[in-house]
């Protein structure tokens, strides 16, 4: 049951990402939930969240799919290692180029309600 | 009496809580260690902080599947680069033989080809299992947090 709730969050946070909805990813996360994206500052809790996908998004587009390559729950606690493929689109030239990084999320159970409280990626491939 | 009795009890418990340190302060012992053999361009003692099952997923890489994958890798980095870094540590939490980590790394990395000091700055992620009444890192993925030039 908290394998399928987990599965569902991140189909919920791949959607939102799809359609650069930052207002629908802040919900997903927990209330001191902590987003450290590549290259960028961290963002914590809900308007550091919010404002930091927004910038993402007025950046780039994407369109990505999200693959568990390993989900352990333990408890109220709960990590994934994840692999995320597609394409991102650049706003500004409108150059669209495949995009693939590898994450790590911990997640928490919060009043029955899993989160995510903890997230960060790279890419496995070699830096350009 | 009674007084004695309840004095000598607390003592007792407080001289117990005395020796058996936090799993807190036990990832974060874990950290240090890892902290200091990176510095130390220490694979033998890197090796030994990972758990049974290790994968390490340093940025720009494919993930380092096994201790021996593990070994291999941070020999092709000490090949490479002489690291001077801290490790801030932002977040423990331990959920029985689970825990995780958040940490910032900042400092100074020597390019030993040419010579060259680069600044360090990157976020990272440990997961941790407790084997053999250790903290061991299992899970550990970094990228860096300094924008691109």
């Amino acid at each position: 049951m908290d394998r399928q709730k987990i599965e569902k969050l991140l189909s919920q946070y791949e959607t939102a990402l799809n359609q650069s909805d930052a207002s629908a990813v802040v919900p997903l996360y927990t209330a001191d939930g902590v987003f450290m994206p590549t290259e960028a500052p961290t963002a914590q809790g809900s308007v550091q969240l919010l404002a930091s996908y927004k910038h993402v998004f007025s950046l780039i587009q994407l369109n990505i799919k999200f693959e568990i390559q390993e989900l352990v729950i333990s408890g109220d606690m709960a990590y994934a290692v994840t692999m995320s493929r597609g394409q991102v689109t650049i706003r500004g030239p409108k150059i669209t180029q495949p995009e693939e990084n590898r994450e790590l999320f911990v997640f928490r159970k919060d009043s029955s309600e899993w989160k995510i409280a903890r997230y960060m990626f790279n890419k496995s491939k070699p830096s350009k | 009496m009674k007084k004695l009795m309840l004095t000598l009890v607390i003592g007792i418990f407080a001289g117990t809580a005395s020796f058996a340190a936090a799993p807190r302060d036990e990832v974060i012992k874990t950290i240090k260690s890892y902290e200091k053999a990176l510095n130390g361009n220490d694979v033998k003692t890197i090796v030994g902080l990972y758990s049974s099952s290790p994968v390490f997923m340093p940025q720009h890489a494919p993930a380092q599947v096994g201790k021996e994958a593990v070994q291999a890798a941070y020999e092709g980095v000490f090949k490479a680069l002489d690291l001077d870094i801290v490790f801030e540590i932002h977040d423990v939490e331990v959920i029985g033989n689970t825990a995780w980590a958040r940490t910032t790394s900042a400092g100074k990395t020597k390019i030993l080809e040419n010579g060259a000091i680069v600044s360090e700055g990157n976020n990272e992620l440990f997961i941790l299992k407790k084997q053999n009444g250790l903290w061991k890192i299992h899970q550990y993925l970094f990228s860096t947090n300094l924008p691109r030039k």
